[in-house]
């Protein structure tokens, strides 16, 4: 029993500090966000399934994206009468990009913090409306008193801004080191 | 790039997160990312950065950092559980066996939480949302569960697989092989050096082995396959079952796929249906990889480990046995002439077999093949008569609508378009090779043989076959249609030029029929059939032209209809 219980720790010590990176694997192959969690829980059910066969001292992240991968091609052939998928060149390309780079997940969320303490307040309260409190596009459009065109388009030019900061900011740090 | 495809991009994945991008943006979206890997890079990004704003209750709710602490958030809300799906943790051990490394940059690994650092979104009044508390309580929850699930079960792996069926097989086993008995995981290599077996595992996948082979089980979530053909169904609750041989891996991604080794350690795998990830193995380790659609087949070089796309052969592989009805089923149809013939529709039949159309008796051979006489014709008795010599057909008869209706099948069908006939048959119903030492000659080509059967039916004739026990040859295929040519025999003797009427009915229901046919004037029939439908029945009739005698034969008859159904099939998929 307390092997068990010494096991449960471990995994979830591991978990905790490797979720994020492969919740950001995810997240570039499955841009969904519900779908993307459901396959990053269905992710750690198998990995904890399957956790005597980890061995310790190896990657978790990695061995966690292997799993993931397999999982979203198993999405990708589910929903595949329901959902219209990127043709599996491009697929593939994007794969291999998210294999790059779902490793700088906490690099880039100490970035992202950075950037969004630089944004002006207005666009900081569109992004909180979006993603703190779960507002569709949509209804945020309806608060506004905008179009939805619109407010796609200030959406994206936020994104874009906070994107050109975390480069700037990523390759700052990455030049000290 | 430029800044309006930015815009874009960051636009369209906006919606993709959101789940509300339709099907043109998305394919918008790939012709903007498809060719440049800026592009992708921006787009990863992008998601990327979504994502960790949507990982609100990562940057929000307390670490959970002890047992005690789990414990405290989980107890309350363990009712809030998701249903996990539980499937593909086999695929998840091969993959991982076989998958390449991945090369990952350095991560930073908090030790401690940064306590002193400011929320992403600071607020006087500090928010939670409730919707990720509850879905990160319920996801850590739920693997709780799990912990239990796999304790309760933790030898799942090691069942033992059960041998389903044996069809002629010689073995050179330690362990007993017989028909449902148990083969233990992890034992000696089995040799089959005749016929084909069937097995199944505890999650009810299914292998077809065919000789010569050499195999093993090294647990019950894959097999050795170190020479030989096997071919492989696995059920959702079997994902990632695997097969392994000596220069290759392939993983189920929830499929029916065949493996075939050489001698010389070379394989290929033809994928039926679903996917497969197939990796070449050099010295044990990944040469390459690549994932298997239906319809796709490769090899794998034993010496290399180079793979290359190989033909796709749908009959490789038996994909179905059943040693009761004598079935080995590599995937093709059921040929209706075999079954005349006295046959299962897989070729077990005899060419020249004919059934009676009068007493509906089977015979071996119809005299019809080289000779005739006044004998041959046969004056209806107006019912429809039992074939008791074979499960498959239900009765014959000689339709002829000025008696009323005709009967056709055993279950009170009738034929209510039976137009009036001369009420005479010649020769009966047969698994035809020729007539009269003359080749079936049908729209110019040649039938009569295994690769092009046909059934004769000189006008009046029918036959009616009951599908039910046709079904019953398999556990899971569906008979989906009848396909056939048809046509009147171009090798008549010389008389008046044949003229006949082509039927084909579903329980009584005309879906095909033809008038007035004549030599090369025939063509093809599909009949698309349901899993309701029961009886197929074919008839042939004489066109109405019922005709004066000819030298000898002063029975009035109809002359030289030899109407013939070539190359007639039930389709199953």
């Amino acid at each position: 029993m307390e092997q068990n219980q010494d096991k449960t720790e471990l995994f979830l010590s591991l978990l905790m500090a490797n979720q994020r990176s492969i919740s950001s694997y995810i997240s570039i192959l499955v841009p969904c966000f519900e779908d993307a969690n459901d396959i990053l829980q269905e992710t750690i059910a198998v990995m904890w399934k399957k956790f005597d066969q980890y061995a310790a001292g190896t990657d978790f992240a990695a061995w966690g994206v292997k799993i993931a991968y397999f999982l979203i091609l198993h999405y990708r052939r589910d929903k595949t009468k329901k959902i219209v998928f990127f043709n599996e060149d491009l697929f593939s390309q994007i794969n291999a990009v998210a294999e790059q780079k779902y490793g700088q997940s906490d690099e880039k969320l100490k970035a992202l913090r950075s950037c969004i303490g630089k944004l002006d307040m207005p666009e900081r309260h569109i992004l909180e409306l979006k993603y703190e409190m779960n507002n569709s596009v949509r209804s945020i459009a309806q608060r506004l008193g905008k179009s939805i065109q619109s407010t796609y388009r200030l959406f994206s030019k936020v994104h874009l801004l906070l994107h050109n900061c975390i480069l700037r900011q990523l390759l700052e740090e990455r030049s000290n080191i | 790039m430029k800044q309006s495809t930015r815009f874009r991009i960051c636009e369209l994945s906006i919606r993709s997160s959101e789940g509300s991008i339709t099907e043109d943006e998305t394919r918008e979206l790939e012709q903007l990312l498809t060719g440049y890997p800026e592009a992708i890079e921006f787009y990863a990004d992008l998601l990327m950065s979504m994502n960790l704003f949507n990982q609100r209750f990562q940057t929000q709710l307390p670490e959970i950092r002890n047992r005690q602490r789990l414990t405290e958030i989980c107890g309350s809300k363990a009712d809030a559980v998701p249903s996990f799906n539980p499937e593909l943790w086999q695929a998840m051990a091969e993959y991982e066996q076989i998958a390449p490394s991945i090369k990952v940059e350095a991560c930073q690994v908090q030790e401690t939480p940064d306590r002193q650092e400011r929320p992403v979104y600071s607020s006087p009044s500090h928010k939670i949302n409730k919707v990720s508390l509850v879905t990160a309580v319920a996801s850590l929850a739920a693997m709780l569960m799990l912990i239990a699930f796999v304790h309760l079960n933790p030898r799942r792996h090691q069942d033992p697989v059960t041998v389903l069926d044996v069809f002629d097989a010689q073995w050179s086993s330690p362990i007993s092989t017989e028909k449902g008995s148990l083969v233990p995981v992890g034992s000696e290599p089995i040799y089959l050096s005749k016929g084909i077996a069937s097995f199944t595992t505890s999650e009810d996948v299914e292998m077809i082995v065919e000789a010569p082979s050499e195999f093993r089980f090294p647990d019950s979530s894959r097999v050795e396959l170190r020479f030989g053909r096997i071919y492989v169904k696995v059920p959702q609750q079997g994902l990632g079952f695997a097969v392994m041989t000596p220069s290759s891996r392939v993983v189920d991604l929830g499929t029916e796929f065949g493996v075939d080794v050489s001698s010389d350690g070379s394989s290929s795998v033809q994928v039926y249906e679903g996917q497969t990830l197939l990796a070449s193995l050099v010295a044990g380790g990944v040469q390459e990889k690549n994932i298997l659609d239906e319809g796709e087949s490769e090899g794998v070089d034993g010496t290399t480990g180079h793979l290359r796309k190989t033909a796709f052969n749908s009959s490789a592989f038996v994909r179905h046995v059943n040693s009761s009805s004598k079935v080995v089923w590599r995937g093709e149809d059921i040929d209706l002439a075999d079954l005349v013939g006295g046959g299962n529709g897989f070729g077990s039949g005899t060419r020249g077999g004919f059934i009676d159309t009068l007493t509906g008796e089977w015979h071996a051979r119809c005299s019809i093949e080289t000779t005739t006489n006044p004998n041959m014709a046969i004056q209806t008795n107006s019912q429809a008569n039992p074939v008791s010599g074979s499960p498959y057909i239900d009765c014959v008869f000689i339709p002829d609508g000025e008696n009323g209706l005709v009967a056709i099948s055993s279950k009170g069908h009738f034929f209510d378009q039976a137009p009036n006939t001369s009420g005479t048959g010649w020769g009966g119903v047969i698994n035809v090779r020729k007539i009269l030492d003359r080749p079936i000659l049908l729209n110019g080509q040649v039938y009569g043989s295994t690769a092009k059967p046909a059934i004769f039916m000189h006008a009046n004739a029918g036959v009616t076959f009951d599908l039910n026990p046709i079904r019953g040859l398999f556990d899971d295929k569906t008979v989906c249609a009848f396909t056939a040519d048809y046509g009147m025999a171009e090798m008549y003797p010389p008389g008046r030029e044949p003229f006949g009427d082509f039927w084909v009915l579903v329980d009584g229901q005309v879906r095909f029929v033809q008038k007035g046919v004549k030599p090369r004037q025939g063509g093809t029939i599909q009949v698309a059939l349901t899993e309701k439908d029961r009886f197929l029945t074919l008839i042939t009739t004489d066109g109405g032209d019922n005709d004066q005698t000819a030298g000898e034969y002063e029975t009035r008859y109809s002359f030289n209809d030899w109407c013939v159904f070539g190359a007639p099939k039930l389709k199953v998929k």
